[in-house]
C-alpha cells in the first residue's frame, strides 16, 4: 500500500512540475510563438475559450499518453529526427479521428461547436510541437509526460484568454489603421512575453 | 476618373499576392513560430526559408491529385502525412549543406511539416484554383515566407550580433535581447504595419486635389 502511495505520489510531483513549466516558463505561445496562428484564429472566430481549453486538453493529454510508449521504440534509432514527425502526425490522426467520431455520436447537442474546435485544435503546432519537446527531455516519467502535454495545452488556453482580453480594443479606431488589428496585436503578445520572461527571472543583457 | 497604378495592374498585384500584400506571415499571421522565434539569423532563417519552400510546394502539389471524394477530417491527415514524408529528404539534404544550423533550429523544422498553408490554406485557397494559377499562387506565398524570415533574420542579426552572414560589420551599439522571441513578436508587429500602411495606401488611396474639384 505504502508503495503505492510513494509511486502514485511521484506521478502526481511530476505531472505538477511538469504542467506549471509548460504553463509558465516554456509557455507555447509566450516562449516558442507555437500555434499563435491558431490562438488568434480562436479569437478572431470568438471560439468558447474554455470549451477549447478542454477540447484542446483532451486531444493533447491522449496524444502524449499514447507517445509516452511509442517513443521508446523510435528512441534509439540513429534516423529518429526524420521519422518522429510521420510516427507523431500518425498519433495524433488517429486521436483526431476517434475524438471526431465521439464528439458526433455522443456530444450532438455541441456537435457543431465542437467539431470545428477539434479541426483547429489537432492539427496545430502546438500539439506536434509539444509532443517532439516532450521527447527531447531525458528520462521523463509517465506523470512528467502527461503533465507537459496538460500544461501545454492550459498554457496555451491561458495565452488565448490573455490575447483575447485585448483584442477587441487592439483592433478599434483608437489604434493608427497601420497597426489596427494583427499588427498591434503582435506587439501587444510580445510585451506579455517579455513580461513572463522577466518574471519567471530571466535579466536583460543591452 | 483617372485609375491608380494597382487599379491598372490589379489581376497581376492578385496574381502575385502572397510575396507581398497577401504574405503569409505579415498580412494573414501564419507560420510566425519559425519567424518569431527560430529566425535568429540569416543562416538559420535560410535554412528554415527554404525547408518551408520545399516542403510546402511540394506537399501541396502532390495534395492536388488526391480526390475530393475522400473527407476533409481524412484529407487533413493526407496532407500532413505527405508533409512528413517530404521533410525527410528535405531535412536530410539541408543536414549535409548546413549541419550546424539544421541542429540549432530544433523543433522548428519537423513543425513546418503542421504548417498553416499546408493543413488550412491548401483546401480554402489553393486547391479551388486550376492547376497553372495554383502553381504560380503557391510560389508567390512559399517566396514571400522566404523574403520575411530572411529579412527578420537579418535585421536580428546585424542589430543584435553586429554581423550579417557571419561576418562582422561594424556596428557599434549591438542589442542581444532582440535574439529573444519577444523582439520577434516585435519586428513581425512592425513589418506587418509598413504591410499595413502599404496595403492601405494601393487599395484605398487618398483622392487627388483636382480629382476632388
Amino acid at each position: 500500500m505504502q508503495e503505492f502511495l510513494a509511486s502514485a505520489g511521484a506521478f502526481f510531483k511530476d505531472m505538477l512540475m511538469f504542467s506549471i513549466a509548460a504553463i509558465l516558463l516554456e509557455n507555447t505561445i509566450f516562449s516558442r510563438a507555437l500555434g499563435t496562428s491558431t490562438a488568434l484564429f480562436s479569437v478572431r472566430k470568438k471560439f468558447n475559450l474554455f470549451t477549447f481549453g478542454i477540447v484542446m486538453t483532451t486531444v493533447m493529454t491522449l496524444s502524449s499518453l499514447i507517445t509516452y510508449y511509442v517513443y521508446p521504440l523510435l528512441k534509439d534509432l540513429s534516423f529518429k529526427y526524420y521519422v518522429l514527425p510521420i510516427v507523431y502526425v500518425f498519433i495524433i490522426g488517429a486521436v483526431y479521428v476517434i475524438a471526431l467520431l465521439i464528439t458526433a455520436t455522443y456530444f450532438k447537442k455541441y456537435k457543431n461547436e465542437v467539431l470545428s474546435m477539434i479541426h483547429v485544435t489537432a492539427f496545430n503546432c502546438a500539439v506536434l510541437g509539444a509532443l517532439l519537446l516532450a521527447s527531447d527531455i531525458r528520462e521523463i516519467s509517465l506523470g512528467g509526460f502527461l503533465g507537459f502535454g496538460i500544461g501545454t495545452s492550459v498554457g496555451f488556453t491561458l495565452a488565448t484568454f490573455i490575447v483575447s482580453l485585448a483584442y477587441e480594443r487592439l483592433s478599434s479606431e483608437d489604434i493608427p489603421s497601420s497597426f489596427r488589428g494583427f499588427p498591434i496585436t503582435m506587439i501587444y503578445i510580445g510585451i506579455v512575453s517579455l513580461a513572463i520572461y522577466g518574471l519567471i527571472g530571466h535579466g536583460l543583457v543591452f | 476618373m483617372t485609375k491608380t497604378f494597382y487599379q491598372r495592374h490589379k489581376k497581376l498585384f492578385d496574381l502575385t499576392d502572397g510575396l507581398f500584400l497577401g504574405n503569409t506571415v505579415l498580412e494573414r499571421g501564419l507560420v510566425l513560430a519559425p519567424v518569431v522565434v527560430a529566425s535568429y539569423n540569416y543562416e538559420s532563417s535560410h535554412v528554415l526559408g527554404l525547408a518551408f519552400m520545399a516542403i510546402t510546394f511540394v506537399t501541396v502539389l502532390i495534395a492536388s491529385f488526391i480526390p475530393k471524394s475522400i473527407p476533409y477530417s481524412l484529407r487533413a491527415i493526407i496532407y500532413t502525412m505527405i508533409a512528413c514524408l517530404v521533410f525527410v529528404p528535405t531535412a536530410y539534404l539541408l543536414n549535409l549543406a548546413y549541419p550546424s544550423s539544421v541542429m540549432k533550429v530544433g523543433v522548428f523544422l519537423p513543425l513546418l511539416v503542421a504548417n498553416s498553408l499546408i493543413v488550412v490554406k491548401s483546401e480554402s485557397r489553393f486547391l479551388k484554383k486550376k492547376k497553372p494559377h495554383m502553381i504560380i499562387d503557391l510560389l508567390c506565398h512559399v517566396l514571400g515566407f522566404y523574403i520575411v524570415i530572411i529579412t527578420v533574420g537579418a535585421i536580428r542579426e546585424i542589430f543584435a550580433s553586429g554581423s550579417l552572414m557571419g561576418n562582422p560589420i561594424g556596428v557599434k551599439f549591438t542589442i542581444p535581447a532582440l535574439l529573444l522571441p519577444f523582439s520577434g513578436f516585435i519586428i513581425v508587429g512592425f513589418l506587418a504595419a509598413f504591410v499595413k500602411r502599404i496595403n492601405n495606401a494601393l487599395k484605398n488611396p487618398k483622392p487627388r486635389f483636382n480629382e476632388e474639384e
